[in-house]
């Protein structure tokens, strides 16, 4: 089978990309799509500025801190709850109920009552990355080699060295899978909440060129989202790939 | 026979309904001491179910959202199959289009709201488009990966028997991606609803996401409450109907997998 060279695969990828992006221009046909070097005459002095780096390091960090939060939470949870011998039966309804509910619904609560911040974002992070990562939580734990829970049982293993020695490296290929969803998804949360209510971050910087009709800044700060959503699924899949050879990709 | 029947509605009611209701009940009785305005007793929400569910609201709110929902996600999957389908089935195509559409797909599905509003501006039209696009770039990509990955053999063999490109991809190809397509639509209507909502509370007058929006402006907190809810019970009962539909669709394809 014919196949590109790497450096003509870039090549023809970026030729068919510019001209998929004329073509819309083209059929579009309004002043708010601009040409793809309207928006690289914008983009590239944008990498030098301030703002720029400010609103991106924001978004990362807001991230980090929900996703770190919310998986901590979703293995507290959902270790208990897979231990809890009815504990899935009679939860596994009320998870699926909040997992349904669109989780930027929640952030006119959190403005309500704690304002736009900081705080309401990493909030609402902690939220949708619990709510993500605990089926994967409870998934893992209750797919634990009943023979490792007997033996654990008959050396008399305390909670802590159960949670430590047994589920956390039983579950662990498991909850990869888990937080690689949950990572992009709290990326996308932080960027919902600036564009919606103006949480900081690069949402909100969005936010202002749409408002402001500056339509090349908006397709830059697009561009960023998917250059960080790009690394962050390559440096997930490659984590994966390097700490559980022994499995596949779920 | 009936004795066995109530026996088994009891037994759901006693190992699925009674933490929530634990919960319903736990919640009443702390806001009943507390009062804490952010958080009205499920009774207050109750309240608000009967001045707020009137033919009006149902319209302007329940139904815009539905149709901006299912519009956008019927199109969105629609297209996305047959383009997914269409380049994956071409080695060149798939090598230039994948990291292109994976591309697209990393930008985040809410993200994509402000532009396409900046694009069309307010209305209708704009929320579906919003909606399709979010469902489209998912759904194209994983019916790129399936139908990239269909058994070599299978190919081979239809190209044995002489089928010609439609029908092998249509008779061959697709239904062997049927599962992992199926998995993607799943997702996709998860993504649908989540930017069904963010398009009516940045665009919008209509639809639940409007609706949460202005019962917080206005303080009216157990109304924005029932938006929450009734959001909830919505994803609960769309997932329902969609493994009741793609059993209905594709009896052949949970036959061949052994499931029910």
């Amino acid at each position: 089978m014919y196949e590109l060279r790497p450096s003509h695969k870039w090549f023809a990828i970026a030729i068919v990309s510019f001209f998929l992006w004329e073509a819309a221009w083209v059929i579009a046909g309004v002043d708010s799509f601009p040409h793809s070097w309207e928006i690289a005459r914008d983009f590239i002095p944008l990498l030098f500025t301030l703002l720029f780096w400010e609103s991106v390091s924001i978004t990362l960090l807001i991230s980090f801190w929900g996703f770190v939060l919310g998986t901590l939470l979703a293995l507290l949870l959902g270790i208990s709850i897979a231990l809890w011998s009815s504990g899935e039966k009679a939860t596994r309804g009320t998870i699926n109920f909040f997992r349904a509910i669109p989780s930027v619904v929640f952030l006119p609560l959190l403005i309500a009552s704690i304002g736009a911040s900081v705080r309401t974002s990493v909030i609402l992070t902690t939220l949708v990355v619990t709510l993500i990562s605990i089926t994967y939580v409870i998934r893992g734990v209750q797919g634990v080699d009943p023979l490792l829970t007997e033996s654990a049982s008959y050396i008399k293993l305390n909670p802590i060295d159960r949670i430590l020695i047994l589920f956390l490296p039983s579950m662990i290929s498991t909850l990869g899978s888990g937080m690689r969803l949950a990572s992009a998804r709290a990326i996308g949360t932080v960027i919902a909440a600036g564009i919606i209510v103006g949480g900081p971050g690069l949402g909100s910087a969005m936010g202002a060129a749409a408002s402001g009709a500056d339509y090349p800044r908006v397709f830059s700060y697009a561009i960023t989202m998917g250059i960080i959503g790009v690394l962050n699924y390559s440096g997930f899949t490659y984590l994966e790939n390097k700490l559980f050879r022994w499995r596949t990709t779920v | 026979m009936a004795n066995n029947g109530m026996k088994r509605i009891f037994g759901f009611i006693l190992q699925r309904l009674w933490f929530p209701l634990l919960i319903i009940f736990i919640w009443q009785l702390i806001q009943n001491k507390l009062d804490n305005p952010f958080f009205p007793p499920p009774s207050k929400i109750w309240e608000s179910v009967q001045y707020v569910v009137t033919p009006e609201w149902v319209t302007n709110s329940l139904t815009s959202s539905l149709i901006t929902l299912l519009g956008g996600y019927f199109v969105g999957s629609v297209l996305g199959i047959f383009a997914g389908a269409i380049l994956g089935s071409d080695a060149i195509a798939r090598t230039i289009f994948l990291p292109i559409t994976n591309f697209i797909r990393c930008i985040p599905s809410v993200a994509k709201a402000p532009v396409i509003l900046a694009l069309l501006g307010i209305g209708l039209t704009t929320r579906i488009v919003t909606v399709a696009i979010a469902v489209f770039f998912p759904v194209l990509l994983i019916t790129l990966r399936a139908i990239a990955n269909t058994d070599k053999w299978i190919v081979e063999y239809s190209n044995l028997l002489g089928f010609n490109y439609w029908r092998a991809l249509l008779q061959v190809r697709l239904p062997a991606a049927t599962g992992e397509i199926l998995t993607g639509l799943q997702a996709a209507l998860q993504t649908a609803t989540l930017v069904m909502v963010v398009s009516e509370m940045i665009g919008s007058g209509t639809g639940l996401g409007a609706f949460v929006m202005r019962s917080q402006s206005t303080f009216m907190i157990a109304d924005m409450w029932l938006g929450i809810l009734i959001l909830g019970v919505l994803g609960v009962l769309l997932n329902g109907a969609f493994h009741l539909i793609e059993k209905r669709v594709f009896p052949w394809y949970f036959a061949s997998q052994g499931m029910k």
